[in-house]
């Protein structure tokens, strides 16, 4: 066995961390090999001297247990923890609350894309700044949605053609008439 | 608060102890040892469920003393005269306490925990944050390098000896 192992294996058995079975191989191996058997004498004598050095001389008189500091931190952290899920409320109130004033916002004037009625569309156009005078007649002209806005038939309730607003059921009712 | 407090008068000694062979934190190693007990108890879930909770106090208590050392802008060093003035009846004894002085920091808090605390390279690891194969290759640098200082250091021991006698 070389050196280092043979050592590395008497330290170990000499802390207490050898299993059993290697122990015992070990012990094996001491009995028949003299000098293995000096050297390992060697280190626990060492280790023994070592224990020795090392031992405990303190004057190990304990205080009595900290509760109240004890108690005293548990307040703390209850505390910490309280604000911290106030905190935490409050961010999210006010993540809420700014996520709402920027869709409330009136952010779209001047966009044309995202208008919902004529009467805003023509708003936004009249609010918009003077184009070039060819595309006064282009395809998204004034001139063209006023035009066009004339030619429509207007949808009223006094014509020939009513809409009426009837539930499927009573259509199903009426074609059986029919 | 019952489980920390058994704790406490099992592991307090050993730990009260571990900060009183420190020179730089001697002085105050009754407010460490109170110190590590409060920090236990804010990390109390981790202590419940740790493979040792001795070993985890360690671990605590090597931080508090860190700390401590920090905060009065303090290295750990080795007092001497606290050696010199304990029992001066075994040179051998004294050359090794010498000797352990004269480690490496990182193999003198291994060997000590192993030596003094009776902990298993396993708590060791987990004191140390370090893997086992590290601990076992600290003490055994240790344990060797003190062979080396004990051998070197005969002739002095022969002297001292001649010198008594």
């Amino acid at each position: 066995m070389k050196t280092e192992n043979l050592e590395a294996l008497l330290i170990d058995r000499g802390v207490g961390e050898l299993a059993p079975a290697t122990a015992e191989l070990l012990d094996e191996y001491l009995a028949s090999n003299p000098a293995a058997a000096a050297k390992a004498r060697e280190l626990s004598d060492m280790l023994g001297l070592a224990g020795e050095a090392m031992r405990l001389s303190c004057s190990c008189e304990l205080q009595p247990f900290p509760r109240e500091a004890i108690t005293h931190e548990r307040r703390e952290m209850r505390w910490r923890g309280q604000i911290s899920q106030a905190l935490k409320l409050a961010a999210c109130v006010a993540l809420g609350l700014s996520i709402g004033l920027f869709s409330m916002s009136p952010r779209n004037v001047g966009s044309i894309a995202t208008v919902s009625s004529p009467r805003q569309y023509i708003q936004t156009i009249s609010a918009m700044p003077e184009k070039k005078a060819e595309s006064a007649s282009g395809f998204w002209s004034l001139a063209r949605f006023e035009a066009r806005k004339k030619v429509a038939t207007p949808i009223d309730s006094t014509g020939r053609y009513q809409l009426r607003l009837e539930l499927p059921l009573s259509l199903q009712k009426l074609e059986e008439k029919l | 608060m019952k489980q920390l407090e058994t704790l406490y008068r099992e592991a307090g000694p050993a730990l009260l102890a571990y900060f009183q062979r420190r020179p730089a934190l001697n002085a105050v190693a009754e407010d460490l040892l109170q110190d590590t007990f409060v920090r236990a108890f804010k990390q109390l879930e981790r202590l419940k469920t740790s493979a040792s909770p001795r070993a985890y106090l360690f671990g605590i208590a090597r931080h508090v003393g860190f700390d401590a050392l920090r905060k009065n802008h303090r290295d750990e060093e080795f007092d001497e005269q606290a050696i010199i003035t304990e029992e001066r009846s075994n040179p051998r004894l004294e050359l090794m306490r010498r000797a352990i002085a004269a480690l490496p920091s990182a193999q003198r808090e291994a060997l000590e925990l192993k030596l003094q605390h009776e902990l298993t390279y396993e708590e060791i690891a987990g004191v140390l944050d370090i893997p086992i194969g590290t601990v076992r290759s600290r003490l055994h640098h240790a344990m060797l390098a003190l062979r080396e200082e004990l051998n070197s250091s005969q002739p002095t021991k022969e002297l001292y000896e001649n010198r008594k006698s």
